[in-house]
């Protein structure tokens, strides 16, 4: 489990991330949501100790991320957005890797690349940044880490492979795995994520599971909105509402709705 | 799961940074290699004779070049605010990857380059054999007995010779290390920067206290040290002087290493 306490963060005396409490539990797969600049990619740095935490804890298992201890770095893989990879071939620096990682699959691997169709002797630096995505979000699934942080992973993936990511993430998911997602694409993790998280500049403005989300919110589209909604998006010949949740019956959240009702309550 | 130190786990390390990091120390080497080519076709041009012990000399050149330059191609990336954040993610302690930088970089680096400096030369010599060029004489370069301080250590033996030659070694590996993870961009030239800077600023400093002491603490200096001197032939002193120097040397490599460990641990991406 993740455990972050008071956690503050800024740059050159500016904080990003203001006293922030939250905790990642294990066979969870988060979503953390939020506009550009709210400190999505740099709590994700903190998370994995590439950052040092100014105030506030960070406890993963025990170890302090900043610490950046091996038993801590073999527990956990972290994509960034604009992951760039190195200049060897993929085949060479998942086999290089590998040993690092004690549960690392290799069959799963293979499978992976298979799948994703991946020629493993290209570089990296010879592929497109979609090409350099499925290649490590392949790696980064077969070293079955407990932690997985994948930072935007469907930015540049054509909508076959969004599918497929979509499709390996929810196969690799056990429960001995906390997976955290950040992403403007909420589309792409609509099914996918049980537990959402919405930052904005400074506060944590949502951090709930999704069943209890759908347990008190409804999210409907109908031709007109109902006086008691919450928050009305018009469309094409309808509108997309939320409202209370009064009968109990659970509604397919709608993440860009409830994005853009909890982003207007502030 | 020991944290600090595994030998199984440098090992995995030092396979990985060797596989992954090392080719692209080789487009540096066949620059460095080019440069012996370049001579040869000079030679070819003007018809003159190339000496070994020129040749010698240039590899020499070359040689300290490519050792000095190491850690800023081999690590280039691993404090880059974009790319860094894959060295650092590795799962292996911040001694573990101190070890496996310097080992790479003073052994792998430096062998390394002797193979394909030499080899190259050799086989220039042998086209000149059969008539292309004017190598004279194969120069196979001793790293140990043909740096530097070896032509101001001549007499102390070959045995002190190897030894100052690995202290000059490590002491050039350990000090372009830690400038590697100091700086971010331009590393090169800030660091030759910084040692002109740093040269010039102990001149100044020598030239300030020189000036600013009186003849007779000069006058005093030398009769306080002149019983120091007596009855001492000159190759004790100058041995004397030599084991300053390298407790000197080896002080500067401790210093650099453990700046180079701590930037390796705290640096932030």
């Amino acid at each position: 489990m993740i455990e972050v306490k008071n956690l503050s963060f800024g740059y050159s005396g500016t904080y990003v991330l203001d006293n922030i409490s939250t905790t990642f539990e294990q066979g969870r797969v988060y979503g953390l949501l939020g506009a550009n600049g709210v400190g999505k990619s740099t709590l994700f740095k903190l998370l994995c100790g590439l950052l040092t935490t100014k105030h506030g804890t960070i406890d993963v298992d025990g170890y302090s991320p900043s610490l950046r201890q091996p038993g801590f770095l073999s527990k956990l893989f972290y994509i960034p957005e604009d992951f760039e990879g190195p200049a060897v071939s993929i085949k060479n620096y998942a086999a290089g890797i590998a040993p690092f990682y004690p549960n690392y699959d290799e069959e799963l691997l293979r499978t992976l690349f298979n799948d994703f169709e991946i020629d493993i002797n290209r570089k990296f630096t010879t592929l497109s940044l979609g090409q350099r995505k499925r290649a490590i979000i392949c790696i980064a699934l077969a070293m079955n880490t407990e932690y997985l942080l994948l930072d935007e992973p469907t930015n540049g993936l054509d909508i076959p492979s969004k599918l497929e990511f979509r499709k390996m993430v929810a196969k690799a998911m056990d429960e001995n795995r906390t997976i955290i997602i950040s992403t403007h694409q909420v589309k792409d993790v609509e099914n996918l994520v049980d537990h959402i998280m919405i930052l904005d500049k400074r506060a944590v403005l949502l951090d709930k599971s999704v069943a209890d989300i759908q347990n008190e919110y409804r999210f409907e589209v109908s031709a007109t909105a109902p006086e008691d909604a919450l928050f009305v998006e018009p469309g094409l010949g309808g509108c997309s509402y939320i409202a209370e949740n009064k009968s109990g019956e659970e509604s397919r959240i709608n993440i860009e709705l409830l994005f853009n009702y909890i982003n207007s309550k502030k | 799961m020991n944290e600090v130190f595994d030998f199984t786990r440098l090992w995995k390390l030092m396979k990985y940074e060797v596989v992954n990091y090392i080719p692209r120390f080789f487009r540096s080497l066949l620059i460095f290699a080019s440069v012996l080519v370049a001579v040869w076709i000079f030679s070819l041009s003007i018809d003159i004779d190339v000496m070994s012990f020129g040749r010698k000399g240039l590899i020499g050149v070359l040689f300290i070049f490519a050792v000095a330059l190491s850690p800023y191609i081999i690590y280039k990336d691993m404090n880059n605010r974009k790319k860094g954040y894959m060295y650092a993610m590795i799962p292996a302690s911040t001694l573990e990857k101190l070890i496996s930088m310097f080992a790479i970089c003073v052994i792998c680096v430096p062998v390394l380059t002797w193979a394909v400096l030499t080899a190259t030369d050799a086989f220039l010599w042998m086209l000149s054999n059969i008539g292309i060029g004017s190598f004279e004489s194969i120069s196979l370069y001793n790293p140990f007995n043909d740096s530097f301080l070896v032509v101001f250590n001549r007499e102390l033996g070959e045995f002190s010779n190897v030894l100052d030659s690995i202290l000059y070694i490590l002491s050039i590996v350990a000090m372009t290390m830690m400038f590697n993870t100091i700086f971010r961009k331009n590393k090169v030239l800030k660091t030759i920067l910084f040692n002109i800077g740093v040269s010039f600023a102990l001149i100044m400093l020598m030239a300030t206290f020189v000036n600013a002491v009186s003849t007779e603490f000069w006058d005093n200096l030398g009769e306080d040290i002149a019983p120091l001197l007596e009855n001492r032939t000159a190759e004790e002193i100058i041995s004397f002087w030599m084991a300053f120097w390298r407790f000197v040397g080896l002080l500067l490599i401790s210093a650099y290493l453990t700046i180079t460990y701590f930037r390796i641990k705290r640096v932030n991406y």
